[in-house]
């Protein structure tokens, strides 16, 4: 028994030698910046809101909470267009990884001096959500203000669209998105998806 | 518009119907699948056949998808794909590989075609080699809004496979690859250099391991900044892995594995970009494992195994560049009390640091995670077993500059669950779970006692399921579901923490379903679910709590199934639901969903 808990306190030793050791953090700083908002997903709605203030506080570590393992992220017309131009590869295989990537680098640059992101969602008069014990579809018609300030002046771009997100209950009974599908609110319009492409790595 | 999709559809659909009654050696298959709802109309058809004909094997596969969005406007989009690929075997030692393919993409008036023709010949008479040169054509043409645009050109390549090669017990796979397509303004190159073996030896133990190189170059219309320019990008992916298992002395196993990636990326330098993801950049990651197993007494078996991740981005000095580390402990135990009861626990500790790369970044965190899980069951006998569960999660999150710490918080939740099976006779059985939870969210610089962001949310739930079969065509199943939750912010309050109520729901579920077999070739399958929801806020008025209903739903959702299976050629399935849906907030609303597949194989 001497003999087993010795070689199971191997990885333990490795641990304790010049490895990364899964007990120490750091201490921070106190605070003197905005704080991020997050709810208890205990229901879709929840989930979406949260999605919402991690985008408006630009706050990865919440965004990324909001999605499933197995997620997945479509803008249809996007890629068509795109696909023509010969970029269509902005928009393949599209998961979790490549979207918590994509919004590290969209808010990094939108947290930055002149630049402001501006998110708002209203529920879809003529899409009204649908929510059963475990899944979920909630459509939500967004827009996005993008504003860009530099020497030259202040420009202003709104993406449009309806976001279509599938939840589904994961760990804890706690609702996540597995699926986004994004539509501009006209043919050809400037969407999410759009935005979200030229920040994709 | 609306006609095209489905003209198409139906014309592909009597082209495969064709092209059975052609050829018919090997069973095709044939997929129809239809579905509809308020909303969304959605057509999926798929037609795959295979064709020997003396020493030519030859493959089909046709796939179609239209979808119809009824809002906020019309859309139509669609999908379809055609491929051909043959084999023709003029020698034991040299075939002939055909290939072909072609799709249609469209949404409303845009339209992109794209077509690949392909010829290659394998060459295996080498004892250790396989070579397989080939030419080919691509083209890419848009059509609809914008500027029309076809690219198209040649291409060509070679494919080297090492085979049946073996130095001392090692099973060695070698490949080397070239392919090159000049395409008019958006030409590519790709090459792949790929070395892996395999060995097996003793009680099982044996090692895996594969390193490779990949280049591509390729030109292409970027889609960042105003107007149209083409870029030209080189990839870069270089790695190397490992899975090795070993038995120790003691009887001790030990998995290791290592993997190691280098990705990178090089833009034309004498275009001007503006997006940073056209920035020269590359990623770089590792990860070790080791685990150490060992079953003790024929009762127990424990592991205990640690991982170390790293990875770093580095886009050339701009606030991307970040990187990171992950230490994780993991202990896992099974335990056989006796033959009827098993314990099973297991925990996972680790931490997530994030630093700037080149100087300190806003970003920098550390995610501190455990995880500890601990199941018992036991069965008391052969009609009846139960279990018990337990669950502690908790994911600290610290921010390390003062810009981002005042989100640093501790999502800790707490599960309990039992669950009870009970097999009153043969065709009886009954399951009986209940849980309880509760989810904390505190942050750490926050003791407010208005205003506070701290929260608590607490689930409770009862779910029993009844299946009685009452013949063997006749199965009739029931469930009723009953969840309690509410949530509410968290005041530190003389040094400890106080719960404040501000909403609750309540949920009940009922579920009637039969499964009714009237013949050995077709069932029926009623169902009907009735579900009310009921959410009170909970409000603080002149020092009282005032309890008031927010919202009531209910739901009665009423469907029919028909399956009809072909013997073994397939089958037809036919579902139709409604869903009638009243509730305080929103006007009535009636939904029907509609479904139907047919699965042919000739």
């Amino acid at each position: 028994m001497k003999k087993t808990t010795i070689v199971f306190m191997i990885p333990f030793l490795i641990v304790c030698g010049c490895l990364k050791n899964p007990f120490a953090t750091r201490h921070s700083e106190s605070p003197a910046g905005v704080t991020g908002t997050w709810e208890t997903p205990a229901s879709p709605e929840t989930a979406i809101r949260n999605l919402l203030y991690a985008c408006n506080e630009k706050i990865v570590q919440n965004y990324q909470s909001c999605l499933a393992d197995d997620f997945v992220f479509s803008a249809p017309e996007d890629s068509i267009r795109a696909e023509s131009q010969g970029s269509g590869y902005l928009y393949y295989n599209w998961d979790k990884n490549t979207e918590i990537l994509t919004a590290q680098n969209l808010f990094s640059t939108f947290g930055s001096t002149g630049y402001q992101l501006l998110l708002s969602m209203l529920e879809s008069a003529s899409n009204p959500d649908s929510i059963g014990d475990t899944i979920a579809v909630i459509y939500r018609e967004y827009v996005i203000r993008i504003i860009v300030a530099d020497s030259v002046g202040i420009d202003t771009t709104n993406a449009r669209g309806l976001a279509t997100f599938r939840l589904n209950q994961a760990q804890f009974g706690f609702w996540n998105i597995y699926f986004w599908r994004d539509l501009p609110d006209t043919v050809g319009g400037y969407d999410w998806g759009q935005l979200k492409a030229m920040y994709r790595q | 518009m609306a006609g095209i999709p489905v003209k198409t559809c139906f014309g592909l659909l009597i082209t495969a119907l064709m092209a059975i009654k052609l050829s018919a050696q090997n069973p095709p298959g044939l997929n129809f699948n239809y579905s509809q709802n308020n909303n969304t109309y959605v057509w999926e058809n798929s037609y795959n056949k295979i064709i020997n004909i003396g020493e030519y094997y030859s493959e089909l596969n046709l796939n179609t998808e239209s979808t119809l969005m009824k809002k906020p406007y019309k859309r139509w989009q669609e999908t379809l794909a055609a491929d051909y690929r043959g084999n023709y075997k003029i020698k034991d030692w040299l075939s002939l590989v055909p290939f072909i393919n072609h799709t249609r993409n469209t949404l409303q008036n845009r339209l992109v075609y794209s077509s690949e023709a392909k010829i290659s010949s394998a060459y295996t008479g080498y004892k250790y080699l396989e070579v397989s040169p080939f030419i080919g054509n691509k083209g890419l043409q848009r059509k609809g809004e914008g500027t029309e645009r076809s690219n198209w050109g040649f291409g060509y390549g070679a494919e080297v496979n090492s085979r049946n090669l073996e130095i001392y017990g090692n099973a060695l796979t070698a490949s080397l690859s070239y392919e090159t397509y000049d395409i008019q303004y958006i030409p590519y190159s790709d090459f792949r250099a790929e070395l892996g073996g395999f060995r097996r030896w003793g009680y099982g133990d044996s090692l895996k391991w594969n390193i490779y190189d990949w280049e591509t170059s390729k030109k292409y219309y970027s889609a960042t900044g105003s107007g149209e320019k083409i870029m030209r990008q080189v990839k870069v992916e270089r790695a190397a892995d490992y899975l090795a298992r070993i038995t120790l002395p003691g009887k001790y196993v030990a998995r290791l594995s290592a993997n190691l990636l280098r990705t990178s990326y090089y833009y034309n330098p004498l275009t001007t970009v503006s997006s940073i993801s056209e920035f020269n950049n590359y990623t770089q990651s590792e990860t070790y494992t080791i685990q150490i197993e060992k079953v003790l007494f024929n009762r127990l078996k424990l592991s205990s195994g640690y991982r170390w991740y790293t990875d770093k981005q580095d886009f050339r000095g701009s606030y991307l560049d970040l990187w990171s580390e992950l230490g994780e402990l993991s202990i896992k135990a099974a335990l056989t009390i006796a033959p009827n009861d098993t314990l099973n626990g297991d925990c996972i500790i680790g931490v997530t640091s994030y630093y700037g790369l080149h100087d300190p970044a806003a970003d920098e965190r550390d995610m501190q995670t455990q995880i500890y899980t601990g199941r018992f069951k036991h069965v008391f006998n052969q009609y009846l077993w139960g279990e018990l569960k337990g669950i502690f999660s908790d994911f600290h999150q610290i921010y390390i500059r003062s810009v981002n710490s005042a989100s640093n918080n501790q999502n800790q939740t707490y599960l309990v669950n039992s669950t009870f099976g009970w097999d009153l006779f043969d065709a009886f059985s009954l399951i009986q779970s209940w849980e309880i939870q509760a989810n904390y969210i505190t942050y750490d610089y926050d003791r407010q006692t208005i205003n506070t962001r701290n929260q608590i949310f607490r689930r409770s739930s009862s779910n029993t399921k009844l299946t009685w079969r009452i013949s063997p065509a006749f199965t009739f199943i029931s469930g009723y579901m009953y969840r309690y939750e509410d949530y509410g912010k968290l005041y530190w309050n003389e040094n400890n923490w106080q719960q404040a109520t501000g909403w609750d729901r309540r949920y009940h579920r009922i579920e009637l379903k039969a499964d009714y077999k009237l013949m050995k070739i077709f069932y029926f399958e009623p169902t009907h679910i009735w579900e009310l929801r009921k959410e009170y806020n909970h409000s603080f008025v002149d020092d009282r709590v005032i309890r008031q209903r927010k919202n009531r739903d209910l739901k009665m959702t009423t469907g029919l199934g028909f399956t009809w299976n072909l013997a073994d050629s397939g089958y037809i399935t036919l579902s139709y639901n409604r869903r009638d849906w009243e509730s305080s907030n929103i006007a009535d609303n009636i939904s029907e969903f509609i479904n139907i597949s047919v699965r042919y194989l000739f």
